[in-house]
């Protein structure tokens, strides 16, 4: 579905607008602005601040397609005549003021505009640029509007990623530049205030407008998720959004009102796709790492407890609470608890009667330390949570069936990744479902084991036979898939996948060359089915064998089939009449049917191979 | 008067500019007898005034306007400056009297544009900025009528010279920069220059003395009177809140929260104000969104960095004991709101514990007071905070920290 991206840049401009909730207000601002540079006044340079996910990009698109005319979100299409704007990808971080203005030269003379003032040839064809092409690529962005008419909208997301590595020199060209051209309106975005912005000694010190983006509130929220709905065309969804307000409001408290967090949890009601967005998050975490690691370096280590703590409770905190967790003063805790507010890490939540509780500002920094606390749990308990406030109990039983089915049908498969990805999410579905936890953890673990045993044999298998070269990968799919099938039906006691398994491997293994080390593999593994007297198994097998027309392996396994037939009959004759050789490999298993040891299998497998390797079948 | 707008950060440009008819009328009268030093901390709309000079001087003046503090060296300084009036069309004529070099860069006047002017500029001073620079500035002497150079934020100049070159070339270029200004010839030549940083603390640190400046005319801007205050914040929120009827009260009630009315703190009361009305789907203002604008926002976390640099700068001026009994001092005036002078002389004794003589409370106080943080009231001989919004921003944020 369209909308299914985190990437406001991957999105089209329709998709954008349909998906901008609420910004009302930041948007006025914006307009405000560039109504003021466009008609001649004085005008501030915007920067959007917010968290992570909370839209910034999706603000600077939007403003980005709507001064090109391209949509006419609140009106700024009225700009169209008035702006070139050009907008930094995400991934440009020019290190300082003259790479800068070169990515800006860049962008404009790849422009097909053709109202966009001739870039000096120079200017094009530098690399990079010199003292001298810095001047000029100065001059012609401050000439611009005199030139073009036109005034150069830069977009510019991370703006503190590049702000930062400027130095204080170029910082004060870019204030000047800023300050005194009229031909250069900046929009940026970053994530919280930094310090090139907010320090007094810096040359941009509170230069910047600074337009906050909020989380949304519980309205805009229900509106995101109808909206999703509506254009994923969910009748039914909108339907049950009606009816759930109250699941509604905890998915909001959940999410915290961000919307990237909203989006995600979407997926889940839709798709029930714990995994990917799982992924998704964890991916997004360990990109937000260096950034959040940062943000922790200025913390004390008392305060980074504080932080610990809140991340690691079940729900929210008062500093009484956060006191007693950590065996300090309650004043103590109250002081760290407001320089912490002062720099933005937290916030209040609510006040309740006299107590005051405390939340993280950004929701996706919560969730990275929580994940980073809880040592090696790569999971996410906000997902968790998810499940348990939006499914019924009867859904997530449901889940959990399809979930289990699924796994043996992966393990079937030999497809161990997809085993992975849904023994994953059974994680989540049974931490939602404390009755089937005790249960759950059982057969994750069964299921872990019978990875490990299928992977130990196989191993086995494929050196013992030293399979060549050309056919690893024919036989090590046939050899996966029987295995695999074969330790679900010893644990199910259902023997049917173990047999589509055999076919299925029958039918791979007809592209392989050297046949005679899977015809041996067939054998071991069908001594292992007498051991378990899973004679109807072998039985079916050896239907299933003749139904595909393979002769020549039914001739290989005909010691099994006389087996069955003297099971049935008990007639003595019908090892009597059997050739010495395949008499011995009968009476072997016979023996093992009626009361043979390990010892005997063993000794009846090396006969059986070197009779057969002797009377030259193989 | 036309309606002003929101302009956070940037200069206010002609409307945006409001009522600082007594500033500019005291900078063009000081003008006319020396250069100035226009003194005032960051945001109180110092390099609005300065700009308006720019974009309306007075007849027969030709007015440049520089904002220095990206500038790291002399040779930036005079290349900036010279480089705007080189390619001024008046000032051509005066050119052709003159060395070979500054000639050839004339010549390119003609041919080529700024850039390869300022490269030339650069060249041509190499290795002598003191008597080339003079050279090319001299030449600005026999121009009619006046010319008038605003420097904004010249104290960060001086400050990126020390910490790039060396404090001597700091000390250098300021000598120099006095020499320039007294020449007699150049008395066409007037120099406003502006600072939001203490330019005497600067002066102390690199041992430049304060006769290096003594030649400016100093003005301070402070902030509007309450009824320019009280018509800015009408014609503020009446343009930008679209707002048809605006109750006295509630002007009132802005103008009481911020204290002294200073343009910018008003502007960003009303700005969030406005913001938090239309949040809350309001049509109109009311005292109790204004008190939420003013602590949730104009005092909150995230606007917590308008004044940090009161806290952190007393760090950079002081040793570590006096900057001790600064803050203390200052967190006294905070806490009572008025403090009598003697109070705050004895809070001052028993802090610094005899380790600073009585004559520092003196020098601490009126550095103090010149820094901003407080004034001081002959009359009643008390000591206030200059504006609430420090106060009370002070009380928020250190009430607990320097006991």
């Amino acid at each position: 579905m369209r909308f299914y991206k985190y990437t406001p840049a991957l999105l089209d401009p329709k998709t954008l607008e349909d998906t901008l909730i609420g910004r009302d207000l930041e948007l006025d601002n914006i307009k405000r602005i560039l109504k003021s540079a466009s008609s001649g006044k004085s005008f501030s340079h915007p920067i959007v601040i917010g968290p992570k996910g909370i839209g910034k990009s999706h603000i600077l698109r939007i403003i980005y397609h709507a001064v090109n005319g391209e949509i006419k979100t609140k009106g700024l299409n009225v700009f169209k005549d008035k702006f070139i704007p050009v907008i930094f990808s995400e991934e440009e971080y020019p290190g300082n003021l003259t790479k800068f203005i070169k990515l800006i030269i860049n962008y404009l003379s790849e422009s097909d505009s053709h109202v966009i003032p001739q870039v000096p040839e120079e200017l094009m064809k530098a690399v990079t640029l010199n003292a001298k092409e810095r001047e000029i690529a100065l001059d012609y962005i401050r000439t611009f509007r005199k030139k073009s008419g036109k005034i150069l909208l830069l977009l510019v997301d991370n703006l503190n990623d590049i702000l930062e590595r400027f130095t204080s020199e170029d910082q004060s060209a870019l204030r000047d530049l800023l300050m005194t051209c009229d031909s250069l309106l900046l929009i940026g975005a970053a994530p919280t205030l930094f310090d090139s912005i907010i320090n007094h000694d810096r040359p941009l010190y509170n230069f910047f407008e600074i337009v906050w983006l909020k989380d949304l509130p519980f309205d805009e929220t229900i509106l995101l998720l109808n909206r999703y709905a509506e254009l994923g065309q969910r009748k039914d969804l909108l339907e049950k959004f009606k009816k759930e307000e109250a699941k509604l409001r905890a998915i909001h408290e959940l999410a915290g009102g961000n919307p990237r967090l909203i989006l995600s949890l979407y997926h889940i009601i839709l798709e029930g796709d714990i995994t990917s967005v799982e992924d998704t998050f964890l991916k997004l975490l360990d990109e937000l790492s260096p950034y959040f690691r940062e943000r922790m370096k200025d913390l004390s280590e008392q305060q980074k407890e504080i932080i610990d703590i809140m991340a690691r409770a079940e729900g929210l905190l008062t500093p009484t609470e956060i006191a007693g967790r950590c065996h300090v003063s309650v004043n103590i805790v109250l002081s760290q608890i407001k320089r912490l507010e002062k720099v933005g890490y937290l916030k209040i939540a609510k006040k309740h009667a006299k107590k005051v509780f405390y939340d993280f500002n950004e929701r996706l920094f919560s969730l990275w330390r929580q994940m980073r606390v809880e040592a090696g749990r790569k999971r996410l308990g906000f997902v968790v949570k998810f499940l348990e406030m939006w499914f019924t109990k009867e859904e997530l039983k449901n889940q959990f069936k399809d979930l289990l089915r699924e796994i043996r049908q992966s393990i079937y498969e030999g497809d161990w990744d997809k085993v992975d990805g849904h023994l994953n999410k059974l994680w989540y579905v049974k931490e939602a479902m404390p009755e089937i936890k005790a249960k759950t953890d059982g057969l994750i673990r069964k299921f872990n084991k019978i990875k490990q045993n299928v992977n130990k044999m196989v191993v086995y298998l494929q050196s013992r036979f030293k399979i060549d070269h050309e056919d690893v990968p024919i036989l090590s799919e046939s050899l996966i898939t029987i295995i695999s099938g074969m330790a679900l039906s010893e644990n199910t006691n259902d023997n049917t996948l173990l047999w589509q398994a055999i076919d299925k491997a029958v039918k791979i293994n007809m592209k392989a060359k050297n046949e005679s080390i899977f015809f041996n593999i067939i054998g071991i593994l069908l001594e292992m089915r007498v051991k378990d007297k899973d004679f109807q198994g072998i039985k079916f097998f050896l239907d299933e064998v003749n139904s595909v027309n393979q002769g020549e392996l039914l001739e290989f396994l005909s010691p099994f089939s006389t087996l069955i037939k003297y099971l049935e009959t008990k007639d003595p004759e019908i090892i009597d009449r059997l050739r010495h050789e395949e008499r011995i490999i009968v009476e072997d298993m016979i023996k093992m049917v009626e009361g043979g040891t390990t010892k005997n299998i063993k000794n009846s497998k090396l006969k059986r191979a070197e009779t057969k390797t002797k009377s030259g079948r193989v | 008067m036309e309606a002003p707008g929101f302009v956070i950060g940037n200069i206010a440009k002609g409307k945006d500019l409001w009522d600082r008819e007594n500033e500019i009328a005291s900078l063009w009268n000081a003008l006319e007898k020396s250069s100035v030093l226009l003194k005032a901390p960051r945001r109180f709309g110092k390099s609005s005034i300065m700009y308006r000079l720019y974009e309306n001087p007075q007849p027969d003046c030709t007015v440049f306007f520089h904002d220095t503090e990206g500038m790291k060296s002399p040779e930036d300084f005079i290349t900036g400056i010279m480089a705007n009036a080189l390619v001024d069309s008046r000032f051509k004529k005066l050119f052709k009297n003159t060395t070979k070099w500054i000639k050839n860069i004339f010549k390119l006047v003609e041919e080529v544009d700024v850039a390869d002017i300022r490269i030339k500029i650069r060249e041509g001073m190499k290795g002598n900025w003191q008597e080339k620079g003079l050279e090319l500035i001299s030449t600005l002497k026999g121009i009619d009528g006046k010319i008038i150079f605003i420097l904004d934020e010249l104290p960060m100049l001086v400050q990126n010279i020390e910490r790039k070159h060396a404090p001597q070339t700091a000390v250098d270029f300021l000598q120099w920069f006095r020499g320039v200004r007294q020449m007699p010839e150049m008395e066409n030549i007037r120099w406003v220059v502006g600072g939001s940083i203490g330019i005497e603390h600067i002066l102390e640190r690199i041992k430049a003395g304060t006769k290096t400046i003594n030649d400016f005319h100093i003005l301070s801007v402070g902030a509007f009177s309450m009824e320019d205050g009280t018509a800015y914040v009408r014609a503020l929120l009446k343009n930008e809140g679209q707002l048809s009827r605006i109750q006295p009260a509630i002007i009132e009630k802005m103008l009481d929260v911020v204290g002294a009315p200073v343009p910018y703190f008003l502007q960003i009361l009303a700005y969030e104000s406005l913001n938090e009305m239309r949040r809350l789907k309001q049509r109109t203002l009311n005292k109790e969104i204004i008190d939420r604008a003013y602590y949730e926002k104009v005092l909150g976390p995230a606007s917590r960095t308008y004044f940090e640099h009161y806290f952190t700068r007393l760090k950079d001026y002081y040793d570590e004991h006096c900057e001790h009994v600064a803050k203390r001092l200052i967190l006294e005036v905070a806490r009572k709101e008025k403090v009598d002078k003697t109070h705050l002389f004895k809070l001052f004794r028993q802090t610094c514990k005899g380790k600073l003589t009585d004559e520092t409370f003196g020098h601490l106080m009126t550095d103090i007071e010149n820094d901003f943080y407080v004034s001081y009231s002959v009359k009643t001989k008390t000591y206030s905070f200059t504006t609430n919004v420090l106060r009370d921003w002070w009380l928020r944020y250190y009430d607990l920290v320097e006991e």
